[in-house]
């Protein structure tokens, strides 16, 4: 096992081991554990990467050199299909690469395969991907968190060394805090999404699920940056690396605020006492503790299911069965379209596009899509407020521990729930991660720290020190005796996984 | 509803009618949770669109053009091709009743 990304490069680089040897001891895990998880919607063949491992340069400089890498099914790369988990998608192979891709190719990356997410990254568990649900590494009958589940799962199941997912209300860190891994949002405009299928334009985020604090800081700082295809990318971007380790924290000590108010009602209990363990740890530690309050943040839910929905209905409808996806023979081309996107979407798809349609129609736009965004307003004030007094913000990360497969999938409202913490972070375009903290009653539970825009540095510092204080965090047992095993079929167009097999 | 059939329309999905009951109840119940921000006083506020941080001036590229690399590759996924040419679908029904024509009476000059 691998403690760290920089453990793989390094030992590379001074030829402990090959990135061959590196790939079979992730590729047999694959082997021996994806049939139980299925995080993946497609693998690349083993000897394709083999060959791939082969050829990378000893002396590469690359920050992530024969490093395994999974990427979530909405994320752009030359020769695997983008899916989005959904029917509508069923070949589509993409002309280029997303800006993320080329950036960890040219360090050195390699590519396993794509991840299982919720359909167009809309949901909480993958339970509406089109494909099939990803299970939790830690408990096999619950889900793995989503939209990003399936990086997550990957990630903990130790199948990948990184993961890249994207978060546009929370499908980084809830499925990060499901799956006991760490998963960060970045600040909005941080890293491009060039090559990212576009969900709701003014929230969407890439960013990475890793092991450890340090390897997503690593990941982070590859991705990162300006780039002319994304034009909310910005220039100049203070770094995202804390800068000289641990700040003093006696002579310069920094400030969490905390909000128990929000932590009142629908709140699982194993959850506010992780929360209240990781706030004890700080103050421990020389953190100062600072009570905040954040009064709008309880409407970010309703907000977000209008902004959301507006945005992904206007973005969704380049998907009509015409220049790529799914076809269908019709005698007009409206007849087409309706009938493409009636039966492309899965149903959480629709309800949403209904939802969104229904926000922007005339009559209803200014009561619903323009109230949304001036609560938007209040709620991002909120924070800008607190920030004037704390340094971070702590928060849970999931109000529910890991939940069963199926006991929410025919709730809507019940599920949209699940999102209560990270949806306000999106909404106000800050920086926020997932750290895993503890066990409960053998499931992950994390918490999250939110920063001010661009401080990522200050989160990564306060993560690192909670992750440093709560020792090592103990990963998934489904670790099985390594037996001579046939490679896992996946079908011969080298995607979709055969259900029917045992 | 009619309202109903008239969002699936502006929406372009074509949905079976054991689903549309369901689906119409469910919209209308998550619509009514949206009802809380009614009470909520915003006036005065400038609605947020978006959240970019502007650290540094916003650049937008040099608008340039290019010839994209894997043109051939876009082409292959058209639903329907002729030649470099995407085909679809007429927007009437072939045996469709002509439209009213208009009548087009070249302009004097």
């Amino acid at each position: 096992m691998f403690n760290s990304v920089s453990d793989i490069v390094s030992g590379i680089r001074e030829k402990k081991f090959t990135p061959v040897e590196v790939l079979d001891f992730y590729y047999n895990r694959i082997s021996r554990l994806e049939r139980k998880v299925k995080a993946f919607i497609s693998l690349k063949p083993y000897e394709e990467l083999k060959q791939e491992a082969l050829s990378l340069d000893k002396s590469h400089k690359g920050k992530l050199l024969g490093v395994p890498v999974a990427v979530k099914d909405n994320i752009n790369i030359r020769g695997f299909k983008t899916t989005c988990a959904s029917r509508i998608l069923p070949d589509y192979y993409p002309p280029y690469n997303a800006t993320v891709i080329e950036h960890l190719k040219r360090e050195g990356a390699i590519f396993i395969g794509k991840t299982n997410m919720d359909e167009f990254a809309f949901g909480s568990s993958t339970e509406n991907s089109s494909f099939h649900t990803t299970l939790n590494p830690y408990d096999l009958t619950r889900v793995p968190g989503g939209s990003s589940g399936g990086s997550a799962a990957a990630v903990s199941s130790r199948m990948v060394a990184l993961a890249l997912g994207s978060d546009t209300g929370g499908s980084i860190r809830q499925p990060a805090s499901f799956c006991g891994v760490v998963g960060v949002k970045p600040t909005y405009g941080r890293v491009s999404r060039k090559g990212l299928v576009a969900f709701a334009s003014s929230l969407d985020q890439i960013g990475p699920l890793s092991v450890n604090i340090e390897d997503s800081v690593l990941l982070l700082e590859v991705i990162s940056g300006y780039d002319p295809g994304d034009s909310t990318t910005v220039k100049n971007q203070p770094s995202c690396i804390p800068s000289d380790g641990f700040r003093n924290l006696i002579e310069e000590p920094l400030t969490i605020g905390y909000s128990p108010a929000l932590l009142e009602g629908g709140v699982e209990e194993e959850v506010v006492d992780t929360f209240y363990e990781a706030l004890e740890l700080f103050k421990k530690g020389g953190f100062k503790l600072k009570e905040i309050e954040l009064p709008y943040l309880k409407y970010g839910l309703s907000v977000y299911y209008i902004l959301g929905t507006a945005e992904a209905s206007s973005n969704l409808a380049r998907f009509d069965g015409i220049r790529y996806g799914l076809k269908h023979n019709s005698r007009t081309i409206k007849e087409m379209v309706e009938k493409v996107r009636g039966e492309g979407f899965g149903p959480e798809v629709r309800r949403r596009i209904l939802l969104g349609t229904f926000a922007l129609s005339s009559g209803f736009y200014e009561d619903y899509y323009i109230k949304a965004c001036k609560v938007r307003a209040l709620i991002q004030n909120d924070f800008f407020k607190a920030f004037q007094e704390v340094d971070m913000i702590c928060l849970p990360t999931s109000p529910d521990l890991p939940f069963l497969v199926g006991s929410k999938s025919d709730d809507p409202l019940k599920m949209y729930k699940a999102d209560l913490f990270t949806i306000p972070i999106n909404l106000a375009g800050l920086p926020a991660l997932n750290l895993p903290f503890n066990l409960k009653n053998g499931l992950p539970v994390g918490v999250q720290l939110i920063g001010r825009p661009f401080e990522e540095a200050t989160i990564f510092q306060g993560a690192m020190f909670l992750e440093r204080e709560r020792g090592p965090f103990t990963p998934p047992a489904i670790e099985e005796p390594l037996t001579p095993h046939p490679r896992i079929e996946y079908g011969a167009d080298s995607t979709l996984p055969l259900e029917e097999e045992v | 509803m009619k309202d109903f059939d008239y969002l699936l329309k502006l929406a372009a999905l074509n949905i079976n009618p054991e689903e549309k009951d369901r689906l119409e109840k469910e919209i209308f119940r998550i619509i009514e949770y949206f009802e809380e921000l009614k009470k909520l006083d915003t006036e005065g506020v400038i609605p947020l669109i978006s959240s970019i941080f502007f650290i540094s001036p916003l650049t937008l590229r040099e608008d340039e053009p290019k010839i994209f690399p894997e043109r051939e590759s876009i082409l292959e996924a058209f639903s329907e091709r002729e030649g470099d040419f995407l085909k679809t679908p007429p927007i009437e029904e072939p045996d469709a009743p002509p439209s009213p024509s208009i009548n087009i009476s070249p302009i004097n000059v």
